[in-house]
């Protein structure tokens, strides 16, 4: 048996790769100069790590036969084998490329006006289409058969979803007030707090985010009212049940109250290239650097819309990587805050099959600045899926339901969101776990 | 060396060519491969509604069902509209909230009891 | 503006004819009365076109049914949709890669030669297949229950969007107005004939009233004292990740109520049904039906354990009790035509909308149509049909 940390082996396409047990596949093979993880779907443009957390669907890989792993957040257990699922002879070098090049002529819609006159035609180009698009293969029924699972039934006063610190801290709120407390999330608990830097108020002094979220996590698992389930919500269902899959069950949750903690989405920017392997979104870049221990790049470009430009700077900086830039997008004429730091807006991404270069445009003229990483530092989306889910069951429809572009905080008896889900701006686990104690006290009302 | 006349050339080409084609680089929903260049043109002929313009470009139908590109299409459509009074809904966000495997999701009492 | 071809600014006070329903239904309809001449048409929808069951079913079809109604309904069916890319001048993707009926019983097997022998006599080609030929066909399915099935080989599956918007742009450009977001609150009459609609745009004359609303079909049968038995009834299907292909033709199993196939894209979307109608009209997915979706198709196709279902979709229907459409004018309302009551919409709308055209302009109603006239309901006399993906109450 090995432990989280040990060195480890797993097969790649053939090669033997070391890495440490626990780590993600996708920092592994990015530590052994893997930078295309997949090629997209219809131009097969190369795709890397971009988001750190099975958001993007930029990083499906195959795992011991099994397609659509997730590189980014699935760990190395030791043993496996890992295959690219795209691209023709490879991933890195794929034939179907030359799709790419005819984009001009293959629009959205582009089949609707393909071989309309020609019926046999128009059938055989679909035949085709679907044998050349990016896709997976089509599992074998042993690799399929590891998936079955065992159902239960849970009926807790109080279901978090979401382990991020909002969402530990609002649990532990809830188990204060006596309330049987459940808490499902995906992935180590305490979440995208655990990459982050900046601190945050907790029961009188003032104490880093990653430090505060590991904390609070150890105190969520070691409390005996709350039931930890490492698993994803499939969606809030008009009977109110809200199933949990993970592992190697599902367990049907029928809570009184639901604490919405989803977090938050990064945000893309919008440039040419923005899909280059080596764009990476600010939370996937954290992860990267203070969750998986790998510093794949050498040099980065920030753009940034808010505050989370410098962080993600200094984040860099200090794990030695050099930053050429950070780019200051919409940003104001006043002073910036350091040297490297300028206004303006990203012209290009550019790079053959990964990152180079970055042009930006400031002002009137055009610097190009050579990189192998541009970090998108822009504002969070708030996760509000679920939320808008609980919406769309109280409407009777999920057509008619407004909101949701850009997150909006839903509180009604039952339902409580918080933290980024709900748009709060600033870590403040002190007010979630108000929310929480309030949602306790309301399911107690409610049970008793 | 070569790249700054090249870009000087690239700017001297007429605009609107020029701006096609780096939104065809650009990408909205990278599920799909849907660009910027494709929300602009479905939506100029006409597809100018969110549940439309996602049937049309194929954008919140990929493997993360709009995580990615919500935002960013918000922000286009807005864009499109011009002054208007900004388009409130959003697709709708369908069940699962992340993509689950089939089996994950098996009775296991009714294929266990192998019952054809 | 919704879609192209949806028409800019409010109706006109006055059409020759007004359908109520921008689904397939209603469009198709438009535009086959254009194909007729008559071009003076509103069609008048709450929503999107195609926002109803057209955009939510499951895209499959086939002619061969196991009745004489049925089969020569959607035999014309089958036979416009491989003629409509070219015609709406839109690819509809049509893809007639074959329509498997599955049958995974010995049961099944014994009926099959009796059901091919009565499509064969209404001049429907079909194979029948052992287990082996099946197999072959489609070589993931579970051989437990692949004992055998019924091929069309001309059937098949078309991308639903694509029929809406093609036949929505032909009848645009043939002079027919489509107007969406306009809610149809009541059809008009005097003196026993209809005279028009009121909608939230105000009032619409038309001496034709065409009631293709889908779901809320039911609803505008109220407003004119049209009595019929339409239940609302939910159905859900699932949608997987893009795989490489690895099912090439649309497949039924009655024995499983499910229904399935992969599209261009790679995605296989499939659907399974329940015993008794899920009488709603919400549009949200269950968590039930995802589960017995997923059990039932996993059962069938042990590999897809492990592809990811990326989203569901609901659609609701309003149903007859023999799950047949209701086509053809309202008794005792002249002027007020019905295409309600539809299952299997998507598939029926290319035929059935041919076929209430030729009865509108001619007023002569055409023999494969007549024997779906609201009459038969309301004496009871049901159409008997023995291939539908679908549970009785009573069978139950």
């Amino acid at each position: 048996m090995t432990s989280a940390g040990e060195k480890v082996t797993f097969t790649f396409e053939g090669r033997t790769l070391t890495a440490r047990r626990g780590q993600s596949v996708a920092s592994a093979l990015m530590q052994s100069g893997t930078t295309v993880l997949t090629r997209s779907f219809k131009y097969r443009r190369p795709r890397g790590y971009t988001c750190g957390y099975d958001v993007c669907g930029s990083c499906p890989v195959t795992v011991d036969g099994l397609p659509g792993v997730s590189a980014c957040s699935t760990p190395v257990q030791g043993g496996e084998s890992v295959d690219r699922e795209r691209g023709w002879p490879s991933a890195d070098r794929d034939v179907m490329r030359v799709s790419d090049l005819m984009a001009p002529l293959l629009p959205a819609g582009f089949q609707f006006r393909l071989f309309r006159s020609h019926p046999r035609l128009a059938h055989l180009a679909e035949k085709v289409m679907a044998r050349v698009a990016g896709a997976g293969r089509f599992p074998t029924a042993e690799a399929a058969a590891a998936t079955r699972t065992l159902t239960s039934t849970a009926r807790p006063d109080v279901l978090v979803v979401g382990g991020g610190l909002s969402g530990c801290a609002a649990a532990l709120g809830a188990a204060s007030t006596g309330a049987s407390v459940a808490l499902v999330h995906r992935g180590p608990l305490g979440g995208r707090a655990l990459a982050r830097s900046g601190s945050a108020a907790w029961e009188g002094t003032t104490t880093p985010v990653a430090a505060l979220a590991a904390r609070l996590a150890d105190e969520v698992r070691a409390h005996e009212a709350i039931d930890v389930l490492d698993g994803t919500a499939l969606s809030w269902f008009e009977t109110g049940v809200v199933p949990v899959v993970g592992g190697d069950r599902v367990v049907d949750m029928w809570p009184t109250q639901l604490v919405v903690a989803t977090g938050s989405y990064d945000v893309p920017g919008l440039f040419p290239g923005n899909d280059k392997p080596g764009v990476v979104l600010a939370d996937g870049v954290s992860k990267m650097l203070r969750v998986d221990g790998v510093v794949p790049w050498r040099r980065a470009v920030v753009l940034t819309d808010c505050e989370r430009g410098d962080v993600l700077a200094a984040q860099l900086r200090e794990a030695g990587v050099e930053v050429v830039a950070v780019v200051h997008q919409d940003g104001a004429d006043g002073t910036l805050p350091g040297p490297r730091h300028l206004t303006g807006r990203i012209e290009a991404a550019r790079g053959l099959k990964t990152l180079r270069a970055v042009d930006v445009r400031v002002g009137g003229r055009v610097e190009t600045f050579d990189t192998d990483l541009l970090c998108v530092a822009l504002r969070e989306r708030p996760a509000d899926d679920l939320a808008l889910q609980w919406r769309y069951v109280s409407a009777g429809s999920p057509t008619s339901v407004a909101g949701g572009w850009s997150g909006a905080p839903v509180d009604e008896d039952g339902l409580a969101v918080v933290g980024s889900a709900a748009g709060w701006l600033e870590d403040d686990p002190e007010q979630a776990r108000a929310v929480g104690e309030a949602v306790g006290a309301r399911a107690a009302g409610v049970a008793r | 060396m070569i790249r700054q006349p090249f870009r000087r050339w690239r700017e001297r080409t007429p605009g609107r060519r020029r701006s096609a084609a780096l939104d065809r680089r650009t990408l909205v929903c990278p599920c799909h491969d849907a660009t910027l260049f494709d929300l602009r043109n479905s939506w100029d002929e006409g597809y100018q509604h969110p549940e439309t313009l996602k049937r049309a470009t194929a954008v919140f139908m990929g493997p993360c069902q709009g995580k990615m590109c919500a935002k960013l299409v918000g922000n286009v459509v807005a864009e499109l509209q011009g002054g208007g009074e900004p388009e409130q809904r959003r697709p709708s966000v369908r069940p699962p909230l992340f993509p689950v495997r089939m089996g994950d999701l098996v009775h296991e009492d009714e294929v266990g009891g192998g019952a054809a | 503006m919704t879609l192209p071809g949806v028409t800019a600014g409010p109706p006109a006070s006055s059409y020759d004819v007004v359908i109520v329903g921008a689904g397939v239904q209603g469009l198709a309809t438009a535009y086959e009365l254009a194909r007729r001449g008559v071009t003076n048409v509103a069609v008048v929808d709450r929503s999107w076109p195609g926002g109803g069951a057209s955009g939510r079913n499951g895209e499959m079809i086939r002619s061969a049914f196991s009745s004489r109604e049925w089969t020569q309904l959607f035999e014309l069916s089958l036979k416009r949709f491989a003629e409509l890319s070219a015609e709406l001048d839109f690819n509809i993707l049509f893809s007639p890669s074959g329509y498997l009926v599955l049958a995974s019983t010995e049961e099944e097997v014994a009926g099959q030669d009796a059901i091919a022998a009565a499509q064969a006599a209404y001049g429907v080609e079909t194979e029948v297949l052992g287990a082996a030929q099946v197999r072959k066909l489609v070589p993931h399915l579970n051989p437990d229950l692949a004992l055998g099935g019924i091929l069309q080989r001309k059937g098949g599956f078309a991308h639903h969007d694509a029929v809406v918007w093609g036949y929505l742009r032909a009848a645009a450009r043939a002079g027919v107005s489509v107007f969406s977001g306009i809610d149809v609150l009541g059809v008009t009459t005097a003196g026993g004939r209809v005279t028009g609609v009121r909608t939230s745009a105000g009032d619409i004359a038309a001496d034709v009233v065409v009631n293709a609303a889908g779901t809320t079909s039911d609803d505008l049968n109220q407003t004119v004292g049209v009595e019929l038995p339409l239940i609302k009834a939910r159905l859900e299907m699932i949608v997987t990740e893009p795989v490489k292909p690895f099912l090439s033709c649309a497949l039924a199993s009655p024995h499983m109520l499910g229904y399935c196939h992969q599209t261009a894209r790679g995605e296989f979307v499939g659907g399974t049904e329940r015993p008794g109608a899920d009488e709603t009209d919400s549009l949200n997915t269950t968590y039930h039906m995802l589960r017995d979706t997923a059990t039932k198709w996993v059962k069938l196709f042990p590999s897809l354990a492990g592809v990811r279902i990326l989203r569901s979709w609901a659609g609701t229907v309003s149903q007859t009790p023999d799950f047949a459409p209701v086509l053809g004018e309202a008794p005792g309302v002249p002027g007020y035509w019905l295409s309600v009551g539809w299952i299997y919409g998507f598939m029926g709308a290319p035929g059935a909308a041919q076929l209430l055209a030729e009865a509108i302009t001619t007023g002569r109603v055409p023999d494969t149509m007549a024997p779906f006239g609201a009459q038969r309901l309301l004496d009871g006399r049901l159409i008997e049909e023995n291939t539908l993906v679908v549970i009785s109450e009573e069978a139950s």
